[in-house]
């Protein structure tokens, strides 16, 4: 465990001198996220002007479950997306080589080798939104439901790196499978709204055989006390069980690898 | 002691047969037809502790893909092989501890940042102490001399000293098997020299096992006194290559230049004619005559300059392959 932290402090020290370099690419994202930020808000805003309450979610639960739901991926972008979305490419073109020769996780190394510290500016700009939130609205009705939110927000970036894993994994077996991820990936923004105004079979369908509730949905639904606590139980079965499938797959996936000529 | 055994290692590649046009690619869509390539049939060879061997073979006839067997990269379809008494492609780290993959075409320095960000990746990758790390890596910048580059992004530096910086983190844990596949491509030759250089020296003052793949002849000549040569997958010779030479080079070359011309038909009596101009020709000679043909030579034509040259490696090479293609 210790040489893992020896070696995420080196990757991150690396992370900071390779960005120091862009920080004009930097700003830019963070201008574009605020911009983009602002526009999804005003569309909630002028929604409920019309009415108070969708489904049991009025437009505070409605502003802080989107909220999350950003934070969470500008977390998972800041420690794994990038190099998620990077592994069709070092299997393909059979970067993969070096990873398997070193006495290191090859999957730790694969997720964790770019650190992107451009999210930095867009996950505070997020914070600081979502305490403004909670403040105002009084959102959360006690610390410990803050302390099981966090808990289900935490399983629900292992789930999206799990999700992750499976789907680029897939690369052994096709040559570009970045069809499927950018298809995963829109499917999955739905997560950021209410899911139970759904007709109940779809919304049944969000955490059984469609599994995008789990980042985010669930978390704030039983942190705002709108879902059954039972969820706390079945999050964490799920996120252990597909962690374990995903690291499974990789390994069958690996029989496959028939790296690049030279 | 043997230090790599294999036996009867085979790997197949499957793929798919995509044809050209538009239509195919439609048809592809519902029926793909599936083929399969031996790239390496039945290798069974054994290195001992401190050898320095090379792989030869053209393009695309397995000498990668034996290597990336051999550090566990790929998973064979037949055989078996143990490298340090490990299985490679169980990837013990044990085993990845001990020994260390350079290929020519791939980096494994970060292309953003000085090398010496990646040795200090690599020190904890591999658990290197701080004071081994230290003592190795002096040792290897003095010996590579590429003190006054470590802190200059990757980038930033030529193919050449790149190469060194590669060797340099691959050495770092000080393996006792090194994998080189292609060490010197692209490179000019002064940096192909420096590193053959380093290499010769390195394996003999550390007694490491070398296993080195290249398309340069000079490589091998230069570093290797055994060679493993492999074709369509098959291994053809294994041995020393002056045995392989003696076997396969039953000529010499003569090279003259003349005072005044000299005649195609005055130069056939000493030997075939591989080139010849009005002052200038090349004559192939067998060996056990070479002496009494230019003692000849030097008495009947008006020589102004000879040389006796052994036919090079890179021929006898091209030879063995050529006659194995026809068989």
């Amino acid at each position: 465990m210790k040489k893992y932290f020896k070696i995420y402090s080196l990757l991150l020290k690396n992370a900071f001198s390779r960005d120091a370099h862009y920080r004009a690419d930097t700003i830019m994202h963070w201008a574009t996220h605020v911009i983009w930020l602002g526009m999804l808000y005003i569309l909630v805003d002028v929604l409920f002007r019309h009415t108070n309450v969708v489904a049991g979610w009025d437009k505070a639960s409605v502003f802080f479950l989107m909220n999350i739901f950003i934070l969470s991926q500008q977390i998972f972008l800041f420690f794994f997306r990038d190099n998620l979305w990077q592994i069709p490419n070092t299997i393909t073109d059979g970067r993969l080589d070096q990873y398997l020769v070193t006495p290191a996780n090859t999957i730790f190394l694969l997720v964790s080798k770019q650190i992107s510290l451009r999210a930095t500016g867009r996950i505070l700009t997020q914070m600081i939104l979502l305490i403004w939130l909670v403040v105002h609205y009084n959102l959360i009705p006690s610390i410990m439901s803050g302390i099981i939110l966090f808990f289900l927000v935490i399983l629900g970036i292992i789930v999206q790196l799990a999700h992750g894993m499976i789907l680029n994994t897939l690369s052994f077996w096709f040559l570009r499978i970045d069809n499927i991820h950018e298809a995963w990936f829109w499917f999955a923004q739905a997560g950021k709204y209410p899911l139970t105004v759904l007709p109940k079979t779809l919304w049944v369908a969000t955490y059984t055989i469609l599994p995008i509730a789990y980042q985010n949905f669930i978390p704030v639904g039983v942190g705002l006390g709108k879902l059954d606590l039972s969820f706390i139980g079945v999050s964490l079965l799920y996120t252990i069980g597909l962690s374990l499938l995903a690291i499974q797959f990789w390994h069958l996936g690996l029989r496959r690898y028939a790296s690049a000529s030279s | 002691m043997s230090i790599i055994e294999v036996q009867h290692l085979s790997k197949t590649y499957e793929y798919y047969r995509k044809q050209a046009g538009l239509l195919n690619s439609v048809k592809s869509l519902f029926h793909r037809e599936k083929l399969f390539t031996e790239a390496v049939k039945d290798i069974s060879i054994s290195i001992n502790e401190g050898e320095l061997v090379g792989f030869l073979g053209p393009n695309g006839a397995g000498k990668t893909t034996t290597l990336k067997m051999l550090s566990g990269i790929l998973y064979p379809t037949k055989g078996t092989a143990t490298v340090l008494g490990h299985t490679p492609w169980k990837r013990e780290p044990t085993f990845q501890k001990q020994f260390a993959l350079v290929m020519g075409q791939k980096n494994q320095l970060w292309w953003d940042l000085p090398a010496m960000e990646s040795f200090l990746l690599n020190k904890e990758i591999y658990e290197v102490p701080d004071a081994d790390f230290t003592k190795t890596l002096d040792e290897l910048t003095e010996l590579l001399d590429i003190k006054h580059i470590l802190d200059i992004q990757v980038r930033k530096l030529s193919l050449g000293e790149r190469m060194k910086c590669e060797l340099a983190a691959a050495l770092l844990h000080s393996p006792k098997v090194l994998f080189l596949d292609e060490p010197t491509i692209g490179l000019d030759v002064v940096s192909q020299n420096n590193i053959r250089e380093f290499l010769k020296k390195y394996n003999r003052e550390k007694k490491i096992t070398i296993i080195l793949t290249s398309h340069y002849m000079d490589d091998v000549a230069a570093l290797c006194e055994r060679v493993v040569i492999i074709n369509f997958g098959q291994l053809i010779y294994d041995g020393s290559l002056r045995a392989l030479l003696d076997k396969h080079v039953d000529h010499k070359i003569i090279e003259m230049t003349f005072t005044e011309p000299v005649t195609k038909t005055k130069l056939q009596k000493f030997g075939r004619i591989k080139e010849w101009a009005e002052q200038r020709a090349i004559l192939e000679v067998p060996k056990i005559e070479v002496k009494t043909v230019a003692t000849d030579i030097l008495r009947e034509l008006p020589v102004d300059d000879i040389l006796i040259n052994e036919i090079s490696v890179d021929d006898v090479i091209r030879n063995i392959f050529s006659a194995h293609r026809k068989r």
